[in-house]
């Protein structure tokens, strides 16, 4: 039991750290006010300029954005677009600690290292609550305007799938934020690590699964990318991902939920696992 | 990870430490290529005393600290930190340390900074104010610890040091960047902080400040230890100067004395005796009584500088 008490008060520690630290507030907020632009202002204004074409594809354009498809719309931002954010928020919070050098200060507590390094994994854990509950909320607050605008009806999802949404775009998020933590400890910082990861993300997986297309041992490769994780496991509560476009759109390779399920299982656990082994081995000069 | 940091603490490490609150045997520390930083070095920390690690920089002062503290892993040798192993969550329970400059969270205020701290330590947030109190920080612990001066950020790592009411206090620098005000409170606190059965160790080059406040010191340089016990030892005895004229005839009857004294010249018309202050009145009788002008007649101590810079030279002189 204490053990369990100071594993807690570690976490609470941890969590002071990101509630107090403003580039925390500032990605979240960035990541609300792009996401709902990105995800139903333009959209939207698309679909208001496309009135008076052909009416199918009008009619197609509203549907996405009305309350009835919340969750297989706002599920297409998590595997790529939140995750990226929440990346940055994982180096930041473990990669600062060797910008600042207060692993001095912090491993000289009475906790030992894997309990630190493991209570500020947790932390960051619940830290990607608010990415999950602001994406929802305004997207619901959006999608519930859009309708009553274009007197269009009202319907949610049912609350199941709300839930199940809610669960998945955490886990999702869970995933880039352990890379982030990773890459921050591979490089003891949060400069090359967020260019790493940034470079990883937007150019790494997007050329080998381009080229995977013709080359069977690339394709191989790209089903084991974090996106394609992402994107496979949102697909199993009818996330609109492949062959529409916009912000959402990935062209794949896919593989079962299931098999998405286990990749991301494993990469957070490896990750995680490598977090707290190096932490733990390394000396702190 | 090295089998010295992964082994328990074995019986002769017990043994050996009795009392002592650290002891280090043979510590080594190399880095690759090949630097190596500390080199087979041992020293015996004893409870209650302020213990002076004195130094230059690079001499490998702070990655003998981190070695204490389980920061850094050694190459070679072993320490044994309160009865512990260095590192282990009992021992770090017991130990508040500032190593090398304080490093804390930019964002937080230092109250906030404390309180983190305090978490990790599982220490009660009621003992964030006195520390904060004791160290002269109360009226700016709201403000951002990136607004501090140098000496606000020494004070919050001192108080960070006294959170958790420690047995071992281990202090590297602690008066860097603090105002000649600012040190000689750090020196008053650190007189009372080691006034009782707590233990100071305490890492600096400012020779003043060490000899004011320690009780024995351990000199390093190149990472080992050329010199290790009291203030005094090192010091000798002290040495009683003498101008008198015939400075010839003064040195013989000082030379002939009984007990005899070693002496030696020192200008043209002074004698440097090692003797004691007590002695003085009887050299003065004796030399005025044989004919011998005395202008004159002074104790002389030597400070903690010119022994250890007597010392460095026969060190560096010998290798």
């Amino acid at each position: 039991m204490a053990g369990i008490k100071l594993y807690l008060r570690s976490v609470q520690a941890e969590l002071l750290l990101l509630r107090r630290r403003v580039s925390y507030w500032i990605i979240l907020a960035v990541y609300a006010v792009t996401g709902m632009l990105f995800s139903y202002v333009f959209p939207y204004l698309i679909y208001r300029d496309a009135i008076g074409g052909p009416e199918a594809a009008a009619r197609i354009a509203l549907a996405i954005l009305l309350p009835e498809n919340l969750v297989r719309y706002s599920l297409t931002g998590f595997p790529f677009y939140a995750g990226i954010m929440v990346f940055i928020v994982g180096v930041l919070a473990v990669g600062s600690e060797y910008n600042w050098g207060t692993f001095t200060n912090t491993l000289v507590q009475r906790a030992s290292r894997s309990r630190i390094m493991l209570s500020k994994l947790t932390a960051l854990a619940i830290a990607l609550l608010p990415f999950v509950a602001i994406n929802y909320i305004l997207g619901a607050g959006f999608s519930a305007g859009i309708a009553m605008i274009e007197s269009a009806p009202i319907t949610w999802p049912p609350l199941w799938d709300i839930a199940r949404a809610l669960a998945l775009s955490w886990y999702i998020l869970l995933l880039w934020a352990t890379f982030g933590a990773f890459l921050a400890v591979l490089s003891r910082g949060t400069a090359l690590a967020i260019g790493l990861g940034i470079f990883y993300a937007l150019v790494v997986e997007g050329v080998i699964a381009l080229f995977g297309r013709q080359i069977d041992a690339l394709l191989f490769i790209s089903r084991i990318f974090l996106r394609t994780a992402g994107y496979s496991i949102v697909t199993s509560l009818g996330a609109m991902v492949a062959g529409e476009g916009g912000p959402g759109a990935f062209e794949g390779p896919f593989i079962t939920p299931a098999r998405a399920a286990v990749t991301m299982a494993a990469y957070i656990t490896l990750f995680s696992a490598y977090v707290v082994f190096t932490v733990n081995r390394r000396d702190v000069n | 990870m090295s089998h010295a940091m992964e082994s328990d603490v074995t019986r002769s490490d017990r043994e050996r430490c009795g009392e002592c609150v650290v002891a280090a045997d043979g510590l080594t520390k190399r880095y690759p290529p090949d630097i190596t930083a500390v080199d087979n070095l041992s020293i015996s920390v004893f409870r209650g005393e302020v213990y002076g690690f004195i130094g230059p920089n690079g001499a490998g002062k702070t990655t003998t600290l981190r070695m204490i503290l389980g920061l850094v892993r050694p190459t070679a040798g072993s320490v044994v930190v309160l009865g512990g192993r260095p590192g282990s969550p009992d021992s770090l329970a017991r130990i508040g340390a500032i190593v090398e400059a304080p490093a804390f969270y930019p964002y937080l205020s230092g109250r906030n900074n404390l309180r983190v701290l305090a978490c990790h330590a599982g220490v009660s947030e009621g003992r964030i104010e006195p520390a904060l109190v004791e160290v002269g920080l109360a009226g700016r612990a709201d403000d951002r610890f990136k607004s501090y001066s140098m000496g606000m950020k020494q004070r919050l790592g001192m108080a960070a040091a006294l959170l958790k009411d420690p047995e071992l206090l281990i202090l590297d620098e602690p008066t860097n960047g603090l105002d000649p005000e600012g040190i000689a409170e750090m020196r008053t606190l650190i007189r009372s902080l080691g006034a009782g059965q707590r233990t100071v160790l305490l890492s600096s080059h400012l020779m003043g400040e060490m000899e004011q406040v320690c009780d024995r010191i351990g000199v390093v340089r190149y990472g080992r230890v050329i010199y290790e016990g009291t203030l005094d030892e090192l010091r000798g005895g002290g040495r009683l100067k003498v101008r008198a004229r015939p400075v010839a005839a003064a040195r013989e009857l000082l030379k002939d004395r009984p007990g005899g004294v070693r002496v030696s010249l020192e200008g043209e018309d002074t004698l440097l005796l090692e003797a004691g202050a007590d002695e003085a009145e009887g050299i003065n009788r004796l030399l005025v009584e044989a004919g011998v002008e005395v202008s004159e007649l002074c104790f002389h101590q030597p400070t903690l500088e010119d022994v250890y810079l007597d010392l460095i030279e026969k060190v560096d002189g010998g290798s």
